[in-house]
Parts: structure tokens; sequence; C-alpha cells
């Protein structure tokens, strides 16, 4: 009888937050045309805690769906555009003399913010860089022998061009491994790009969206996401998963236990936002390619169309 | 660890390994080669350690060919099996020196492997049978650790990897062992030494046996099927000497068209199985007197002795069955009459005069037979095996009237020559008396210090009979063995044995492993093999039945190291809502819907329900209920039922 009970409250509670995910998704939709899946995984990498990396061409979109998630989940958003002369003082902010009182005071900078879009990351210095990662790590910014802690949620999303860009500094493969996942956009289809083109400007659309949750209720999804079941076998799949990539000749070295610990991550996220209350392989499969494809190099660099991710996913059979 | 230091670690590995390939050699090589492969040894060791430079080509060069010459002066040749061996030591001490690479490494321990098989040419004790093995197994460990790029494993972890590679190589090992093929042929058998032949030989001049008998060595070692004989029975025939030459008693070789004696066995039977150590001689010991034996190769010549066609350079095996009692030679060819009667006329004049007077008094030759032994028991004879030494031309003489101090040659040599000198035929017979019985493995050994010499004569209506003048002077002799009648006679070291009955018993059990060894390991040879053939069913098994065994054999053996190999890959125990699910993918995959192995539970349901949509109610439930079971939380009892229903009632 309690038993009965706790399983119906539970299905209310998955009820009520496929309503709230839905609506979010939604209102992404109408902004960012024809990417449903990307959107789906960048809120899956929120809801995980973790940040985000966007990887495309000029253009495509990246600035809008950093901006547009904010507006949506009702985040405060600051923009930091990366440049070759950006100092980690620009990032982080700055201790300023008041003569008057013969003290320094801590300005801070753009970073405190609940999201922020780091803009072509890859285009400032590896000084200023590291001081953005190294925030993203620790959850707060020390200046002066003080910490200042950041904002909850606090949520980067970084974009990056294309590494074959000129006057790029490539992210190192340990600051990566930062970001939850690394997405791409890519072009829309001709029938979406059509209706982009056609329809209002994107950015009028942003300033006229509405929250769709309160931080509240986004607190208790993501509060949701570790309690999502994982199963011995879904735990068996995962595990032949990493072991394929430290075993296959055909990476340079395999996934750490921390890439791991980052696929169950998001495999949970996901299965929530699909409803599922146990991770399904089908979960696992839908986030490999954001999660593991920029923590794998090829040996054979010029496989030409095979991703880290297809290889595991087609080589590890589902148990 | 930094480089320098796993580079240093696969250097002390190699070295490791060669010095324990090389140590059981050391012994058998010239001084000079033992004090070089040391010095070599231990100079690269502190040259990897402090980074020393290795020799410039010309001096290794120098040194290549010193070593060379040294070989050919030491050995006149550089074939054969020492010189081989001694060879390829220097040239593997002579690589040390050159040594870069761990690829030269791997060669290195490559060689310690060819060299601790041909130290099994020298030597096949149980000794080395462990020595062997364990010295395999630190060079595979060096050789994991050598080949390994970048640091090498733990210690402990190297050696147990490597036990575990051996222990999968043992079942192929026993296979091999018992079913490979022994062809016997110069190529393919066990060189034999050269040595110095040990034991008895085809003379004897007294004194001679006295030496033997300070000799602990094992002769051989007989294993009785039913009761012992008793230790006055004990009477182990070898070579039979005719001919005297007033001192020396030798062999004369019997003709091999000769007749062969016609022999009348009677009463008891003893079965026993002897192992022969080799004795570079041809041989064969068995208690007197053999009726039958097993081993071909081996005849009773005329002298009712067994001869082996070949020496007797490796243990050898062979099962017979004597009897204690019986009679030989009824009637003795002229020939032999003559050749037995045999001495030199003016030798030992003094003994010729004694004989011929005791038989005058004594009438007819039996009563002469026990007035001579009277003699030798009641008058002041002594047995000791310090004897006095006697002359050349009159030993005889010297020893019945000077010296009357004497060894069982001495008595036998003067009963034989009185009793020759009465015509009466007579010969000496030499051969062991006795041996020990080792109570744990149950057999007997006879060892070298049993060797014994005595007499037989030959009586019209009895043929010939043993006498053993040694029994009349020293019957302890007979009884008690050499050690219970002369404590003096031994080593200190095999009085110290005798001490403690523990010690005796340790030196029994490791006497007793000796002949496991002997009987199981190094004499298992095609007439064994024969036997298992004919054990496991074969009629005549030939070399094809033992090829078909061998190759059945190995195969099985594979198959099961393969099948222990696998295990550890194999899955564990299958979920039931697993097989239920195996059993729905294969229904539709016998329509054509074969699941991909990469596609989950899900896709694979809406892929299914997509080309055939009439199925979408079973195929959806199905796959609900097993995703519910294994992979959401609190797995409900009656999806599983539902389950098995479901997949059983299910006909695509």
């Amino acid at each position: 009888m309690n038993r009965q009970a706790t399983a119906t409250a539970s299905q209310n509670r998955v009820t009520e937050q496929q309503q709230l995910i839905g609506a979010v998704l939604d209102q992404l939709n109408e902004i960012i045309l024809g990417k449903d899946h990307q959107l789906r995984l960048a809120l899956t990498c929120l809801l995980a805690r973790g940040h985000l990396l966007i990887e495309d061409l000029p253009g495509v979109g990246k600035t809008t769906l950093a901006h547009a998630l904010a507006r949506t989940l009702g985040l405060d958003y600051n923009r930091i555009q990366f440049t070759s002369d950006l100092l980690p003082a620009d990032v982080i902010g700055v201790s300023v003399y008041l003569r008057d009182d013969n003290r320094f005071e801590f300005h801070p900078g753009p970073i405190f913010s609940q999201v922020v879009l780091a803009d072509e990351v890859n285009r400032a210095t590896p000084k200023a860089q590291s001081a953005l990662l190294e925030a993203m790590e620790e959850n707060q910014v020390s200046a002066d022998g003080n910490s200042y802690p950041l904002p909850d949620p606090f949520f980067v999303i970084a974009t990056q061009n294309p590494v074959t860009h000129i006057g790029t500094y490539p992210l190192p493969e340990s600051q990566l491994d930062r970001f939850l996942m690394r997405i791409s956009l890519g072009f829309p289809g001709p029938e979406m790009e059509r209706r982009l083109i056609a329809g209002q400007d994107r950015r009028e659309l942003l300033s006229l969206l509405e929250p769709a949750l309160q931080t509240e209720q986004l607190k208790s999804l993501m509060d949701a996401v570790p309690s999502i079941h994982v199963s011995d076998v879904l735990l068996d799949y995962v595990q032949a998963l990493v072991a394929f990539t430290r075993e296959s000749p055909d990476f340079v070295h395999g996934l750490s236990p921390r890439a791991a610990i980052s696929i169950v991550k998001c495999s949970r996220s996901w299965a929530m936002i699909h409803g599922h209350p146990g991770v399904l392989p089908e979960d696992v499969q839908a986030i490999i390619p954001a999660v593991a494809n920029h923590r794998l190099r090829l040996r054979d660099e010029l496989q030409a169309g095979s991703e880290p991710g297809e290889l595991m996913l087609a080589a590890v059979s589902v148990p | 660890m930094t480089m320098r230091g796993s580079r240093e670690q696969r250097m002390n590995w190699t070295l490791l390994g060669i010095g324990l390939a090389l140590l059981p050699h050391l012994p058998r090589l010239p001084l000079w080669i033992g004090v070089f492969l040391v010095t070599v040894g231990l100079w690269r060791w502190q040259a990897e350690r402090h980074g020393w430079s290795l020799p410039p080509p010309m001096l290794r060069f120098l040194v290549a060919v010193t070593g060379f010459a040294g070989i050919v002066l030491t050995y006149r040749t550089i074939n054969g099996l020492t010189a081989g061996t001694a060879l390829l030591a220097i040239m593997m001490g002579m690589k040390l020196l050159e040594t870069r690479s761990q690829r030269d490494q791997v060669l290195l321990l490559f060689i310690a492997y060819f060299l601790v098989l041909a130290s099994l040419l020298f030597d096949q004790s149980p000794w080395t049978g462990v020595y062997l093995p364990v010295s395999v197994w630190i060079i595979t460990a060096g050789l994991l650790a050598v080949s390994k790029s970048g640091d090498a494993l733990p210690l402990k972890q190297n050696l147990r990897l490597s036990g575990r590679m051996l222990l999968h190589a043992l079942p192929l090992m026993l296979v091999m062992f018992l079913f490979f093929p022994r062809i016997s042929g110069p190529f393919w058998s066990m060189p034999a030494r050269a040595g110095a032949a040990t034991g008895l030989s085809d003379q004897m001049s007294p004194g001679e046996i006295s030496d033997l008998s300070l000799s602990a060595e094992i002769a051989f070692r007989a294993r009785f099927d039913g009761a012992l004989p008793e230790p006055r029975e004990r009477y182990w025939r070898g070579p039979v000497l005719s001919a005297f030459d007033g001192m020396r008693w030798s062999v004369i070789v019997p003709s091999a068209q000769a007749k062969p004696a016609l022999i009348d066995f009677r009463g008891e039977e003893y079965r026993y199985q002897v192992t022969l150590e080799p004795h570079q001689r041809n041989w064969i010991f068995a208690l007197d007197l053999p009726a039958s034996w097993d081993r071909r190769g081996i005849t009773m010549n005329r002298d009712l002795q067994l001869i082996s066609q070949r020496p007797v350079r490796r243990l050898t095996g062979y099962n017979v069955v004597s009897h204690t009692e019986f009679t030989a030679d009824l009637s003795l060819p002229q020939r032999l009459v003559t050749r037995n009667l045999g001495i030199p006329a003016n030798r030992n004049p003094k003994t010729q005069a004694l004989a011929r007077q005791m038989l005058a008094e004594a009438g007819h030759a039996e009563l002469f037979i026990s007035r001579v032994l009277q003699m030798f028991r009641e008058q002041e004879f002594f047995y000791t095996l310090q004897p006095p030494r006697t002359g050349y031309k009159n030993s005889v003489d010297d020893f019945l009237f000077t010296t009357r101090q004497g060894f069982c040659g001495h008595y036998a040599s003067a009963f034989t020559l009185m009793m020759r000198a009465a015509g009466i035929p007579a010969r000496v017979v030499t051969g062991y008396q006795g041996g020990e019985y080792n109570r744990l493995g149950d057999y007997l050994v006879v060892r070298q210090a049993d060797a014994h010499a005595w007499s037989e004569v030959w009586l019209p209506g009895r043929g010939w009979q043993r006498v053993d003048p040694t029994a009349a002077v020293a019957p302890d002799r007979i009884l008690r063995g050499l050690a219970g009648t002369l404590p003096d006679a031994m080593s200190a070291q095999a009085r110290f044995l005798r001490l403690h009955p523990a010690l005796i018993q340790m030196r029994q059990a490791w006497d007793a492993m000796q002949n496991a060894w002997n009987e199981w390991i190094l004499d298992y040879d095609l007439d064994r093999q024969r036997s298992l053939l004919e054990k496991l069913g074969f009629e005549k098994p030939d070399w094809k039945s033992l090829v078909a065994v061998l190759a059945v054999a190995l195969s099985l053996a594979l198959f099961f190291l393969g099948l222990a190999t696998a295990r550890g890959f194999r899955r564990r125990k299958m979920h039931p809502a697993d097989k239920s699910w195996r059993l729905f993918c294969r229904r539709l995959a016998g329509k054509g819907l074969a699941r991909k192995s990469a596609e989950g539970p899900l896709n694979f349901a809406r892929r299914v329900i997509d080309s055939r949509p009439d199925l979408a109610a079973a195929v959806g439930e199905i796959a609900d209920a097993y995703i519910a079971i294994r992979y959401y939380p609190n797995p409900r009892n009656e999806r599983l039922r539902l389950l098995k229903d479901r997949v059983a009632a299910f006909r695509p």
C-alpha cells in the first residue's frame, strides 16, 4: 500500500518535471530552429551542473543559444568576448584602491553571473583562459587573499572556433576536460534556414523572452538528476565503453575515470529530461558523442568522418 | 622510475638469468673460463650502474679471438658436448661486453634457456630436476622484464606471471614426456658421456676390490615383487674370471658360438626389477642365477653372466626372474675343463704342493673342499681391508704362508688356485654381495662397497657350485655386510650417517626419492612407452599409434588449457529477463529484424514497430517490461512473469 503511494507520488513528480522541461524546450526551439537534439544536450549539461563548450563556425547561433538558455531559465547573463589582449582581471575582476578609506575594494568582473558566455575562448592567451577555467573548477574567485563565491547555479558556455582558424590558442586537453560536454550546432536544414531568414530578428525575439522556470524550480530539477536510477547492467555497459577506449588501438589514450563519471552524470540528466526513471542504454548513446569526443584523440587523424564517440558505440554491444 | 633505473633493472634481470643458467656448468668448465665469466658479469653489472662505456670494438675482437683460441687449446676441438658448451658459455660472456639494446638482452636470455637444456646433457639427478625448472622460471621472468617497454612489472607480479606461463605449459610437457616417440639412435638419444668405467673391472688382482669397498657410490637398485632373498643368498653375478697368471685373474671372453649352458632351475623364483647405474661396461648384474629377463640386447654368455650388447652408458632398467637354487653344466666340455684348470706351472709352488697334499689326505674332492675352508676358518687368517702387499710372482704363496691377512679377493684367489692345483675345475666370480634394504622405497640398494669375489668349483654330477671362502673367514661379511664386519672400512662421512637412526632414515628417504626419479623419469623409454600404450588398449603399439596418441593428447591438453583460459572471459550467469529478451530477439531475427549488437532495447522496439506496426502492442509491452526490470528502480516480480509469458506467446 505504502509502496503504491510512493510510486504514485514519484509518478506525479516525474509528470511535473516533464511539464517544466517541455516548456523550456518548446521556448528554446522557437529561437533556435531545427536544433532540437543540440538544445536537449545543452539543457542536459546544465542540469548536470556541468559547463558547455560549443565549437563551431562563427554565425551559426552559438551566442544566441547561450543567451536564450539564460533567459528561458530565468538566470542573469554576462558575456565576455575573449580577445588576444584580454587580461585575467578582465574576467574575474579587479581590486581598486579607495583613497578615502585607504583600502582596496574588489570590483567583481563579468564572471560573477549565473550564466557566463565566454565567446571565442580560444582567441585569448592561455593566461586569460586559465583565469576562467580556474574559476570554473573552484566555483569561486580568489583575489588579494580573499575568496569570492560565484553565484549558484553557475554555468559557463564557452564557444570556440575550430582550431584550424588563424589566431587561436587551442585549449589543452587537460582544460578541455573541465567542460562536461562539447557540442557543435552546424548549419540548419534548408527549410529551417528559410524560416530563419524570413522570420523576425533573433535578438529582438530574445529580448521578448519570458523565463519558463523559477530559479527554485531549476534547482529542484538539478537536484533530481543524481537520484535517477542506474542499474548494474547499465554500469557494465558504461564500463565496457570506457574499457574499449583504453584497449582499442584506435585511440591515443583511453577515457579517464573522471570521464566515466561524467558519462553517468550526463546520462542521468538526459534520462530525466526524457522521463526515464532509470538510465537506458539509449540515454548513454545519446550523450556519448558530446561527452567523449573532446576527451579522446584518434591515433590515425586521417580516419575521416569517424568520431571517437561513434566508434565506441558501434564497437561495444549493449548487454 | 627513471630511464636509467629501468635500464639497470633490465640488465640485472639479464645477468641473473644467464648466471642461473651458467651456474651448473661452472664446475665442469676449466677454471679460466669460470674466472672470465664471473669477471665479465661483475664488470657489466657495475658498468650499467655507473654508466661506464663498453670496450671498443678492437678490444672486443681481441678478447673473442683469445677466448676461441683458449677453447681450442684446452679441448683440442670445438666439437662435442663439453667443448661446445664451453664455447657457448664463453661467447655468452663476450656478448655481455657488447650488449646495449633490449634485443641483445632477449638474445642472451634465449641462450640462457639453451644452456639450461645443455646442463641436462651432463647431469640428470633429481637436484637438476628441481634446479632447472626454478631457473627456467626466473629466466622467463627476466625475459618478461627485458622485453617490456618502459618500467618492468614489480618483482612479485613478474614472477607470478612467469610462473603462470610455465604452469600453462605443464600439461603440454607431460603429454610430450609420455608420448613423444623415444626413437633410439645416435642423434635422438642422449649423448653418452665418455667417462671412466666405474665398478668392477674385467680382471682382479688381490686388493683391487678393497679399493672399491671404500666407495659409497650406488651400483644398482633392485625392487622385488615378493619376499627378498636371504642375505646369504644375495650374490649378484658379475664378470667371471677364468684366466690366472700367478697373481691376476682375468676374463676370457667366451666365444659367441659356444652352445649355451644347460641349466636346471629349482626352488623359489625371485622376480625383481633392477635399475642399473651407468658404468660404461657391458655387464648386467642379476641375482645368481637369472632364468629370464625382459630387455632386448641382453644375452647370457657361456660363463652364465648377463651381457648387454652395448656398454651401459645411461641408467638402464630391466626385469629379471632368478632362482637361487640351480644346477648348471652337469657335463662340462673338455675345452672348459682345461681352461678352468689352467695355472702357471712355476708360480706359487708352495700353494700347489699344499693343495695336492691336502687332496691326498682327504681322499675325495668334497672333503678336500671342506678341509680347505676349515683351514681358512680355524687357522690364523684375518679379514682386513688393508692387507700387506704380496709379491707379484708368488702372490698366493705370500698370502697363504706369510701375511695371512686378506680381503675377499685374496681368499677367492687362493681358494680357486688350490682347487685347480688339486685338479678340480674352478674359477673366480666377481660381483656384488648383499645390499641395503630401503624401507621407504621397498628396494635393495647395492653399492660399490658391496663388491665381492667368490669361487665356483665344478664337480662331476653336481655341476658348478658356488663356494665363498670369505664366508669361512668372516661370516659376518655375508650376513651383515661389510659395514657390520669392518667399521673402519667406511669413510668418516658414511660413519657419521650411520650414527643416528634419524640420519639413516633421511639418507634412505633421499635415496628412495632418487630411485623414484630414476624409475619414473630417467628410465622412461620406448619399452615403458609401449607398455603404457598397451594399457591404453593398443594391441600392437607402433610409432603410428604413438603419434596418434600424441596428437590426440596434445589437442586435448590444448583444448582444456584454452577452456581454462577462456573461463576468465566468460559472462556471469544470465539474468532470467535477459534469457527472455534474447529469445524475443531471436524470434524477431528469424523474421529479418535482428537486433544490432549496439542497439538498445528502446531503439530496437521502435524500429520493429516502425516496420511491423501490427506487432506494436506485443513488442511495446515486452520492451517496457524488459526495460523496467533491467534498468528501472524497484522492479517487481509481476514484471518478470509478464515478460516471460508475453515472450513465450510472441509469434511474429
